[in-house]
């Protein structure tokens, strides 16, 4: 109780009322600040900025702008609308009270005043004052929290941590996923070579691009690792068309590399460019520990598509049977054979992506 | 109406509110002494001229001041007095004031003798 201080703005024209109000306001640890009619009160919340004031006490009869109207005021105007107002009057005006109580009035303090209904009256409108500006507080709080989470996390997994199923995703879920990986050929041998500041500066350019595309196709970024990117699609947002999405966004890659590849060739840089995209199912969720979680996709299709890409040429998109099954109406591709993959039994068909059917 | 010209019950309760200042309590009779005599004068000219919201507003401080120094009985007779000048009926309003005139020396009186009594004590 004690912590529930405010500062008070008193609102009444009759002076000795105000000094009473005041010392019984300052009684209870209370700052108080006075006007003597409604419209002093209204150029000073304007002035003060109504953050500064955690409860306004408004007597209804003065002259100049009276309570009513004061009241108003405060309830029209978006930056003193939420603050609580008790209304000061006299036992004989009970319906003026209930008039201000419909206006969006708090409370009431009959007159004249007793020390323990204004103690009661008054804890009861700073707790609410309290607690909106609590609830402002973690709002702006979270709003940050989201935005600044945007630029760490892909965009829908922010969007999921924040949604009110994101818990039930986020523990763990099986969905089919178009799984994207795509990597640079002779990357490797760049790195050891370049100097560090021109490395991190074809890196950007690289991720900038890169990253935008896929904004643009909608996919989830699972993560950058040097120029090794990992997105899949269909998760944590449904995406009924997640197989064309995925290989429109590979197609798009390649030819965005062809043109940064222009400047790197200047430059003498040796790189190529290869995409391995897969069908599948996969466990999506958190995984990690307490100190760090990363959303992830986990499952064979992560490791065909990444498998895929380390088989690609430079320029190559390679896609699973299922994956081209799924795209074959809009693109141009031609078989590639059984690959014998690391970590799979089998031989596995692929298709090479040679480009896209141009919309008719 | 209560006879008395102030409520002993009001003006304890206001010792309260301030905290149980008595010396508090001393400066805000002193205040009432200084406002009232201005406030009735001011009701007075604002009936002698026939300004109705002059009248209205002296009697509506008058009226708010005294409930709040535990003075009902003045209080209730502002109260009528600034209806009627709300109406803007003035009339026979004069005969009014110089009724409320003369509780306020009663109040008046009544309040030295509480804050003295309180000093005593």
């Amino acid at each position: 109780m004690s912590d529930e201080r405010g500062r008070i703005l008193v609102v009444d024209d009759t002076r000795l009322n105000r000094i009473i109000m005041a010392r019984a306001l300052e009684t209870q640890g209370h700052e108080v600040i006075e006007a003597e009619n409604g419209r002093l009160a209204m150029d000073l919340l304007e002035a003060e900025g109504a953050s500064g004031i955690d409860v306004i006490l408004l007597d209804l009869e003065m002259p100049e702008m009276d309570g009513y109207e004061t009241l108003r005021r405060i309830k029209a105007s978006d930056a003193t609308s939420h603050l609580p107002v008790i209304v000061i009057s006299a036992v004989d005006e009970l319906d003026s009270v209930v008039r201000c109580i419909e206006m969006g009035a708090a409370d009431y303090l009959p007159k004249p005043f007793n020390a323990a209904v204004l103690r009661a009256r008054l804890s009861t409108s700073l707790a609410a004052k309290r607690l909106r500006d609590l609830e402002r507080d973690y709002l702006r709080t979270i709003d940050r929290q989201r935005s600044e989470l945007a630029r760490f996390l892909s965009p829908q997994v922010a969007e999921l941590v924040s949604s009110t199923d994101g818990e039930t995703l986020l523990a763990g879920h099986r969905r089919i996923i178009t799984a994207v990986f795509s990597d640079l050929r002779g990357f490797t041998a760049f790195a050891e070579t370049a100097e560090p500041e021109e490395l991190l500066d074809m890196l950007r350019d690289y991720h900038a691009e890169m990253g935008g595309l896929v904004m643009e196709f909608g996919g989830t970024l699972e993560h950058f690792a040097g120029d090794g990117i990992l997105v899949f699609f269909n998760d944590p947002v449904a995406q009924p068309d997640h197989e064309t999405r995925a290989v429109r966004m590979a197609v798009a890659m390649r030819e965005r590399f062809d043109a940064l590849n222009v400047a790197w060739r200047k430059r003498g840089y040796d790189l190529g460019f290869g995409v391995g995209m897969a069908v599948g199912h996969a466990t999506l969720g958190r995984i990690g520990f307490d100190g760090r979680y990363d959303y992830a996709a986990i499952g064979t299709v992560v490791i065909m598509a990444s498998r895929l890409c380390s088989e690609a040429h430079p320029g190559q998109i390679l896609v699973n049977q299922r994956g081209f099954s799924a795209v074959e109406e809009i693109v141009y591709g031609e078989p590639v054979g059984e690959l014998t993959l690391k970590g799979f039994s089998r031989p596995v068909t692929a298709y090479s992506v040679v480009g896209l059917v141009p919309a008719s | 109406m209560p006879d008395a010209p102030i409520d002993p019950a009001a003006i304890a309760e206001l010792l309260e509110t301030v905290g149980g200042d008595r010396d508090f309590l001393a400066e805000l009779v002193e205040t009432y002494r200084a406002d009232c005599p201005r406030l009735l004068a001011e009701l007075r000219a604002a009936v002698a001229d026939g300004d109705a919201p002059a009248a209205r507003r002296a009697a509506h401080t008058l009226k708010s001041t005294s409930a709040s120094m535990g003075a009902l009985g003045l209080a209730a007779q502002c109260r009528e007095i600034e209806a009627a000048a709300a109406a803007g009926d003035l009339d026979g309003l004069d005969k009014r004031v110089e009724r409320a005139a003369a509780i306020y020396v009663a109040v008046e009186a009544a309040l030295r003798a509480a804050v003295t009594a309180g000093e005593a004590s």
